[in-house]
This record gives C-alpha cells, structure tokens and sequence, in this order.
C-alpha cells in the first residue's frame, strides 16, 4: 500500500502539492487525473523518491521511500521523459537494470521485446518517442517489481499499442498482483484501466474513489412524461440534473440502476431507459456538485 | 556474494557510462609518462660517458656523476614535483569529477538515478572511487612499465622508488583536486557553472591570500612578512598542490588534509541536495549569497587594481572597487535567475558587498588601524629584535652579508645552490637561511629601550606611506639618500611578537645604528659564530688578501683548539666597538664551516673542475659569510699562531713584485663621470684592464690605454720604496663597505703584483692540529694532503689558453707588444687599493 500523509511540496515560491493525503491499494490500477501543473508528476517523484516533501510522509508498505533502497526495488517508475544511458541499447539497458533491480526478469524482457518488435541491439538514440516509451514500459514489466509509476507513459503510444500494454498490465496485475499507478491528463485513456482513480487540482486531491463507486452512484435516466407532469414531483431519488429536450427528459440521478428501476415507474412515464455514463460524464457531474466548472480541468 | 547489485556490478556499469574519460585518461598519461620515458631513454643512451678517456676511476667517476644528474632528472619530472604532470593531474580531476557527477546536472538524469534502488552514499563512493581508479589504473601501469624502459641505465629498486614516491603524491593531489571540483557540482546546477565553480574553489583562497598580502606590501609601508600559519593558504588547493618548496610528508599531510575536508562537504551537500535542483545555476538557496559574496568581492578588489596601476587617485581607485562590485554582482544575478528583469532583485547584497569591499581596501590603504603607526608602550614591552641592512654598510663586506643575507639568496646566479647556501648559514647545522633574519630577531633580546624607541619613533617619522601600489619611491634616486632596512621584532610582555619594518635614509639613524651594532646582544643574535657549537666545527678558512687565502681543516683530536679559537673569537668581536670596524681595516678575514658545509663545498669544487663553471660561481658564493680579523683581536691571533698562521704576514713588501697605479684621463675625458665601483655599473672596471691588457704593455711606464671609449693611465712601480708608499696610502676596498668608499674619490686604483704565498704561511703544514691544508693563491692550488710532507704538490688545474684576438688591443695606442700575456694570467696576482684624495 501507498500512503501519503499530509504531504506539501514547494518548488521555490510555487506550491505543488499541498497537505495531500492519499492511499494507494494494491492489486489494482490507480490513474492519477489532472490537469498540466495540477501535481502529478511532483507526486509520483515523491513517491519514487526522488523528491523529498517538505512536510509530511510518504510511506509504502509502512516505510519510508526517500533513501530506502528496499523500498525503493519495490517499484519502478517511468518518468513522461524517460532517460536512457548514452549510446545504449535496449540489451544495455537490461544489464543495466539487472544490476539494480534483483528481481529483473531477463527471460520475460526477451519475451516483450519480439512482442513489441524493437531490436534489443539498436542504440535507442535511434528509437521514435514512441519506441522509447513502448522500451520503458518493457523494462518496467521485466523489473518484476510491486508498483509502476508511470508518468504520461500512454500519451505517446499508438492505438495498438496502448491496448497491448495495457494487456500487459491486466496480465502482471493477474499474476502476480502488479499495481500500477498512471498519470495522465486524459480520462478517456483510463476508462478502460483503471480501479480507482484520484483526481488531482492544484497541488490537492479533489476525490479519490473507484470506478465501481463512481459508475454505480450516478445514472442517466432519459425519460417522457404525461404532457401535464411536472417532473419536480420525483422527490424520493437524488436528481442531481435534468435537462429537457423536447418531452424528453434527461435526469441524471444519484441512484443504483435497482433503485430507478423499482421507484421511476411509481410516476407513471410513458417511456423510461437508463442510459450508462461515460467516465467523463460522471467526472463532470460529480465535480461540479463540489463546484468546479470540471469543463476547465480536463480536456 | 554474488548479488546483482554489488559493489563491483555497479562499479561496472558507472565505468561503462565514462568509459570516454578513460579513454583521455590513458591518451594523457601515455604521452606524459611513457612517451616522455622513451625520450629520457634516448637521452641516456646518446649521452652516458661509457667511453671517457683517462683511468677506470675516473670513468666510474664520470659515469657516476652522469647518472646521478640522471636520476636528478627522473626525480624532477617523476617524482611529483612536476608542474606539467600535476597540471594534467588537475585536468584529469576536473573531467572525472565532472563527467562522474554530471547526471546531478540535468533534471531527467538525476530523476533516473534517485529513483534507482540505491542509496546516494553508495552512489557517492562508487563515483569517487571509479574516478581514482580511471587515472590511477592507467597511472600504475605505465609507472610499472618504468623499470622495463630504464632497464640498464640505473638500479631497479631506484627507479621504483622515485616512480611510486611520484605516483602516491600525484594521486593523492587528483583526489583533492577531484574532491574540490565535486563540491563545485554539488553547489551548482549547470554544468558550465560547475566548471567555473571549480576553477573558482582553486584558485579563491590563492587570489583572497595575495590580495591581503599585496595590500598589506603596498600600503602597509612596516609590513614584515612573516611565515605563519595562514588558513588561506592551507585550503588553496592550487597552493597546495603546486608547492613543491615543501617538504613531502608536510606537502601530503595538507593535500589529504584539504581532500577529506572536501570530501566530507561534498558527501553532506549530496545527501541534502534536492533532486530538483538540477538545472538550477545554484543547488542551495542559501548558498548563492555567500558566493556571490566571494566572487564579487575578489572581482571588485582586482578591478580596482586596475585602475591603481593607472593612477595615484582615490576616486578613481574607489570608483574601480565600486563599479567591480556592481558588473561582477549583476552579471552573478543574470546567471542566478537567467532573467535580465531580475537584475536588481537583490539591491541589498550589492550594498553590503560594496560597503564591505570600500571597508576593507580603506582598512589597508588609509590604515584605519593605524598599522604603521603601532608602537608598543615602553611598560608592555620586554625586549626587541633589531637587524638594520644598510645597502652600502659601514661593516665590512664581508659582514654586511650577514645582514643582507636575502639578497644573494634571491640572486639568481645562486638559485640553484640552496642548499649549499642553506648549510653555509645553518646554525649547528639547522639551516635557517630562509629565515635568518627571522631567526636573528626573534632570538635577540635587546634592552636598550631609549635606541629601540629612538629607532621606531624615527622608522614612524620618516616612513613614507606610498600612494599606489604601484609608485616608487623618490628619494632612493637621490644621492645623499642610503636606504636602511629596519626590520624589527616587539617582544612583547604577553609573549606575543610583533614584526615591523621601516626604510630610511641611513644618515637619520646614524648615531642609532652605531650604538646598535655594538650591542652584544646585537652580535650574539646576528652572528652564527656565537651560536656553533666546537664539534660541529670543520675547517676555517683564514686570509688577508682576496683570492690568497688558507684552508685549514681540523683533524679529529682537535677539539681543544677548535674550542678555543671559538672562544677567543667571540671574545674579540665583543669587544670590538663600532668605530674599529666601521673606520680601520681589518687585518684579515675568517670564516667557520661545518663538515657538512666542507662537504658541499668539495662537491662544488669537484664540479667547478669537471664542468668549467666559472670562477665567479664558485668563489662569489663562498666569498660571503666572513668574519674580520682586526689587530685587535689578540685571543683569536693568539690560537691562529698556535695552528701555524702567521697574522698580518700577507702584505709584505718583499712579497709584492710591482704595482700599477691606473686613473681616469682627466684630461681627455672631463665631461665624464668615471667611478670605480664594484656597483656603480661603471663601462670598463678594474678587472678587466687587469684581464685584457698585456703585462708587457703594463710594465711600460705611463702609458695610456684606451678602452671602451675611456682613456686611462696606466703608471708601473717596481722600487720597493715606492711599493712601500702606495700600500701605506691605499686601502682594501673588501675591508670597508662602499658606503665609506663613497667618501673618497675612488677614481685611482693600484694593483699589487704578488709573485709567490708569504713564506710564513706554510708553517702551516706542520700544524698538529690540521688535516689537511690548503693555500689558495689566485687560480692556482698549492695542495698537501698529509699534514706531515715536507714538499708539497703544486697542482694546477686550469692551464690558461693564450686565445685572444688582436683586434682586443686595437683601441691600445701602444708602439709595441713584446707579449701578449695579460697580466693576471701571467701568473702573477693582484690586490687592489683605493687612495684617498690627494693621496698618489
């Protein structure tokens, strides 16, 4: 488990990361949400240690990261722009990491190498940016360690690769428990992904739940009523919008598709369905009930 | 163990990322150690005397010496004290270090590293030591291959000796040099900035020391330099590392002493170094006011030198200082916050910085503490030391050189016999040469409070304060002016000691001067005759005449006589006043050597034979350190009679063979001003119308020679009467200082022709006393090594070659030349006199 308690991270004058409390499971794929500058890569670097916080505590599997190297051969993390040694090669990089990493797993690096098609023996200099990522990722998985920070890592992979890493993933997260923690900015690339996901603004967490929790509380319900019903009336489920278009009406309700079900026909519509959110959709319902105009935080 | 990530793995893999440093490395080193090997090899097999003409021994002795200029010359250049190697040591440093710590320089290398499950203490060590091991790794092989390359031309374990002496001192100076450029990367952010930074930590202190040394010369006019112990200097790496003067052990006690400093700085810097400050022109924040402090003030001060070279003024002295603060703190702003907006961001530093900088340059120059005015009150003060040099003494020259002992040190014909020099001025065999004067005032303990204060109260009075640095003084170019040097030592009641320095003019501190040199404490501090002990007394030399003199060496039963002659010479010159050897000539001279000064000597003398190095050379150098023998001294002649020396002998008549008055033509040369000096850079002196004119042209009465565009005449005595008269009237120059020469009108100069030793000297060889014997006459040596031979050898080891071309005696208007031999090499030798006006 990862845990944040109370940290603050400054950059001379600028706040980063203010008072953050956040916990990380295991077994499960966490996405870190937010905007450029809201605090994600400050905060995966705290929790790689390579930043040190200014106060509070950062604590994985109940000790502290910064200058632990036990801790530290727990994860691996793929910064949005990974270095590579000078003049190496995917195979240099493998020794290298060897070194470092005693779980390294040279058989499964191999193994994603054909998968992805690179060649171990060309100097990365030479690799696309998409290569680059797509080598990180392959040395991260071979790494065989607990967490995966990764940084922005799926922003520069295609569409048929984002989908094998994120088979990857979904494979080592089987087997052997892997948890990954991915940043991004884009909620459209964790839908798919992602157990839970945290929210990041401005250097503090806005909400941090599971997708399960986030998809089972809020539902769109489009429904046509009598001509002369006045749709106020639903009073016993927790509209939280409604739009109107036409004589339909479109009502976002926090409430379980069981519980719509069994109290929406006690108003008698001429036509209800349950339409499922899109993660954005519930992002923008749930952020703006605390407030935010979450159109301006996320692209 | 075998586990992924050990030491040695990592070791690996940190080689791999630098392997182009070891490539530089190895490049370096082989040209500065094996190629150079190579070339010393050639040098030896094209000039090793395998073949010298003469006896075995005197082959084995040819050879012999070779090679020890041999191993002279691997010494210097291997044997770490070599400017070129500890250079490129310093290079090696500053890549290693540089290339090994560069990732704490750029954001996306560092995040790579600190994210790695590996503690910064075990990366810290591990780049460290991979740097040591790229240039000690290639530095031992080649060092290894030394004995191979020099294979016959000196002894194996020799060679190792000087190669590994050379390769621990130049290692342990690339680890401080290494340490002291990581500290730099740890401070800073930007790899230009690092490099910078380094050369900043090198040479900072260097630049802080000579500039309070420079100030405290320039406008401190009673600064004595003193050695003493100086932090600045003991944290100057460049200082350090460069300072070959010092001892070996001392040199690696300040070179490791100054890497663990650093190394312990730069290991805590790393451990709270944040990551985030890659990229930043300084990692700490709270460290950019202190270096800019350093930087900014070093540049202000040297500014304003600038402008003290061009003038005297204040102003424009002070205005230098000021604008050097403001260039050098903004442009420290620029690179700080690389935002020219932000200029001005941080006025009130450039403020202290300038009040500080304009604090610390009117300390020196206006003398705010009142440096040069300092003078103890009478109740704290216990005693002083007082040595004054005056350049033109009233002493004898041949004592005079005790007190301007510096002068011939630092005269460059002698720079290459320091330690002979060192051994000639030992007390007891301590040499003390480069501090004598140091030692002399601090061992004195002079009471007469009423001189001292008179002295000091005159040193403050007429002390010039000088402007600029870079000014000189008006009145050395006078004539009535003769700088005295005052160079003092409070002795304080608190034990504390505090030096001083005054320069006069000799004829306002006559009276005092006079009465110190009188002093017997004076005498006992100054002179090392008071402080040898009989046992480490060798061999004296004895004369009255320059270049006619004895050599008596002690044998081993004498330690009654060497004893009593100490005594009974300090006993004299206790006695001696003021007057005596200020105003009357000595009889003769004496100077007491140690074994291991006769040693140096005979060494010296050896090479003087094999190598032809001038006379000048060998006899300047042993002509100094004499002590007079005046009539007056009755103990000292007294135990001289008893070794065999007859005092007073020399100047016999029946001894001189004829004599040459030679003058200045009045007459065809009015207009010029002709003055027969050893100083006075005259055109043609005295010694050389003596060296270049035949004898034969000199035995001609009143003749008149040209030489130089000066015309002189020449008159030539033979009569015994006359010879008579000239001695009675003239005076040795040797046994007065020039300054009392310069009373009288020196432009008349006799030459006494001596055609054989004083008969009376040789009862010298007969003497219980002495082992060996020596009479010195002229070029030529008169030798006996057996104190009990009745005859003994004349050796003579110099044959001169008649070989002059005509054309030298061109400008000679002489009707004819019977020989062409000059006088002084016609086996003849000459004393010079000086007359006094109207006298001859």
């Amino acid at each position: 488990m990862i845990e944040t308690i109370n940290i603050t991270k400054k950059f001379g004058g600028i706040t980063a990361i203010k008072e953050l409390n956040i916990t990380i499971n295991e077994s499960g794929v966490f996405g870190l949400v937010g905007t450029n500058g809201a605090g994600k890569s400050t905060l995966l670097k705290l929790i790689s240690g390579i930043l040190k916080p200014d106060d509070g505590k950062i604590m994985i599997d109940n000790e502290s990261v910064f200058e632990n190297p036990k801790i530290k051969s727990k994860f691996f993390y793929i910064s949005d722009e990974q270095y590579f040694l000078k003049n190496a090669s995917p195979e240099d990089m493998k020794i290298f990491y060897m070194r470092y990493f005693e779980t390294f797993d040279s058989t499964y690096f191999n193994y994603a190498i054909n998968l992805f098609g690179l060649d171990k023996n060309r100097k990365i200099n030479t690799f696309s940016k998409g290569m680059k990522k797509q080598l990180s990722v392959i040395l991260a998985l071979s790494s065989k360690t607990k967490y995966i920070f990764c940084d922005e890592t799926f922003d520069g992979l295609d569409p048929v690769m984002r989908q094998t890493v994120k088979g990857l993933f979904c494979e080592e997260l089987k087997n052997r428990g892997l948890t990954p923690i991915i940043a991004s900015h884009n909620l459209r690339e964790l839908e798919d992904i992602c157990d839970h996901i945290g929210l990041l603004h401005k250097g503090g967490i806005l909400f941090s739940r599971t997708l399960g929790d986030f998809r089972s509380g809020v539902n769109n319900v489009q429904v046509v009523v009598k001509p002369d019903f006045d749709i106020n009336l639903i009073n016993d489920l927790h509209i939280m919008g409604v739009k109107k278009s036409g004589s339909i009406y479109t009502l976002t309700i926090r409430a379980s598709e069981q519980e719509i079900k069994e109290k929406i026909p006690k108003y008698e519509p001429i036509f209800f369905e349950i339409i499922p959110l899109t993660f954005e959709e519930i992002f923008i319902t749930e952020t703006e009930a605390k407030g935010y105009d979450i159109k301006k935080l996320i692209v | 163990m075998t586990s992924k990530n050990s030491l040695f793995n990592l070791i690996k893999e940190d080689f791999k990322r630098r392997i182009w440093s070891v490539g530089l490395s190895v490049l370096i080193q082989f040209f500065l150690f094996i190629v150079v090997a190579i070339f010393m090899r050639n040098y030896y097999n094209a000039n090793a005397p395998f073949y010298s003409p003469g006896t075995a021994e005197n082959v084995k002795k040819t050879l012999d010496m070779f090679e020890a200029e041999f191993t002279g010359m691997l010494s210097s250049y291997f044997g770490g004290n070599n400017n070129y190697i500890t250079f490129f040591i310093m290079l090696l440093s500053l890549v290693t270090a540089i290339s090994g710590f560069s990732f704490l320089l750029n954001k996306n290398r560092t995040d790579f590293y600190h994210c790695l499950p590996v503690k910064r203490e075990k990366l810290f060590l591990i780049i460290c030591l991979n740097s040591i091991l790229i240039v000690g790794i290639p530095y031992l092989f080649f060092i290894l291959s030394m004995p191979l390359i020099f294979i016959g031309c000196l002894d194996t374990l020799l060679i190792i000796k000087i190669t590994f002496t050379g390769f621990i001192v130049n290692m342990c100076t690339m680890f401080m040099f290494h340490m002291v450029t990581v500290l730099a990367v740890m401070l800073t952010g930007k790899i230009l900035l690092s490099i910078l930074g380094s050369f900043i930590l090198y040479f900072a202190s260097y630049c802080a020391d000579s500039l309070i040394t420079f100030y405290k010369n320039a406008y401190f006019s009673t600064y004595y330099a003193i050695p003493s112990f100086n932090i600045l200097k003991y944290i100057s790496p460049s200082t350090i590392g460069f300072a070959y003067n010092s001892p070996y052990s001392v040199r690696l006690c300040m070179i490791m002493f100054l890497a663990v400093l650093c190394f312990i700085s730069a290991f805590i810097l790393y451990k709270i170094r944040p990551s985030e400050a890659a990229g930043n022109a300084i990692a700490f924040k709270y460290a950019k006011a202190p270096i800019k402090f350093i930087i900014a003030f070093e540049s202000a001060n040297i500014f304003s030198l600038i402008f003290a070279a061009i003038t005297d003024s204040n102003g424009w002295i002070f205005f230098g200082l000021i604008s050097g603060t403001v260039i050098s703190c903004l442009i420290l702003e620029i690179i700080y916050n690389a935002d020219f907006k932000k200029l001005f961001s941080n006025i009130h530093e450039l403020i202290i910085i300038s009040l500080f900088s304009v604090l610390f340059l009117s300390f020196y120059r206006f003398d705010l503490s009142g440096y040069d005015r300092y003078m103890p009150g009478r109740d704290s003060l216990e005693s002083a030391g007082i040595v004054i040099n005056v350049k033109d003494s009233l002493k004898s020259h041949y004592m005079e050189s005790f007190e301007n002992l510096k002068q011939y040190y630092d005269n460059d014909s002698f720079s290459y016999d320091v330690d002979y020099k060192q051994e000639l001025y030992s007390i007891n065999d301590k040499p003390v040469y480069k501090d004598y004067i140091l030692n002399a005032i601090n061992n004195m303990k002079y009471t007469d409070f009423d001189n001292i204060y008179s002295i000091v109260q005159k040193g403050i009075e007429l002390n010039k304060k000088k402007d600029s640095p870079f000014s000189i003084s008006m009145d050395s170019q006078q004539l009535d002016y003769v700088p005295a040097e005052i160079i003092l030592a409070y002795h304080l009641k608190n034990k504390k000691t505090v030096y001083r320095k005054y320069t006069v003019n000799y004829y306002d501190i006559a009276d005092e001067y006079i009465k110190l040199i009188s002093d017997d404490e004076y005498k006992k501090s100054v002179y090392p005759v008071f402080s040898m002990e009989s046992s480490k007394l060798s061999s004296i030399t004895y004369g009255e005449i320059d270049d006619m003199y004895l050599e008596l060496k002690f044998s081993d039963n004498s330690e009654d006589i060497k004893n009593e002659l100490l005594e009974a010479y300090r006993a004299d010159f206790l006695e001696l006043d003021s007057s005596t050897y200020t105003e009357k000539p000595s009889l003769g001279y004496i100077q007491f050597r140690t074994d291991t000064v006769d040693k140096k000597k005979s060494e010296k003398e050896q090479d003087k034979h094999d190598s032809e190095d001038s006379d000048y050379y060998v006899n300047d150098i042993y002509g100094i350190g004499f002590y007079p023998v005046y009539t007056s001294f009755t103990n000292t002649i007294s135990v001289l009679k008893k070794m065999g020396v007859e005092v007073g002998s020399s100047l016999d008549v029946k001894n001189i063979d004829s004599a040459i008055i030679v003058s200045p033509d009045h007459e065809a040369d009015e207009h010029k001003e002709l003055i027969f000096a050893f100083d006075y850079g005259m055109k043609v002196d005295f010694d050389q119308i003596i060296d270049q004119v035949p004898y034969s042209v000199m035995r001609k009465n009143a003749v008149k020679i040209n030489l130089d565009d000066t015309t002189y005449n020449l008159k030539f005595y033979t009569d015994k009467n006359d010879i008579e008269d000239i001695l009675a009237s003239g005076f040795s120059p040797h046994y007065f200082g020039d300054e009392y020469i310069r009373k009288y009108d020196r432009t008349k100069i006799a030459a006494l022709l001596f055609n054989k030793v004083p008969e009376s000297w040789e009862n010298v060889f007969s003497s219980k006393y002495l082992l060996e014997t020596s009479i010195i006459f002229n070029h030529k040596r008169y030798n006996s090594f057996k104190q009990f031979k009745s005859d003994f050898e004349y050796k003579f080891y110099y044959d001169y070659t008649i070989d002059e071309p005509e054309s030298m005696y061109d400008d000679i208007d002489i009707v004819e030349i019977n020989d062409n031999i000059p006088a002084s090499k016609n086996n003849k030798y000459f004393y010079k006199l000086y007359f006094p006006p109207g006298k001859m």
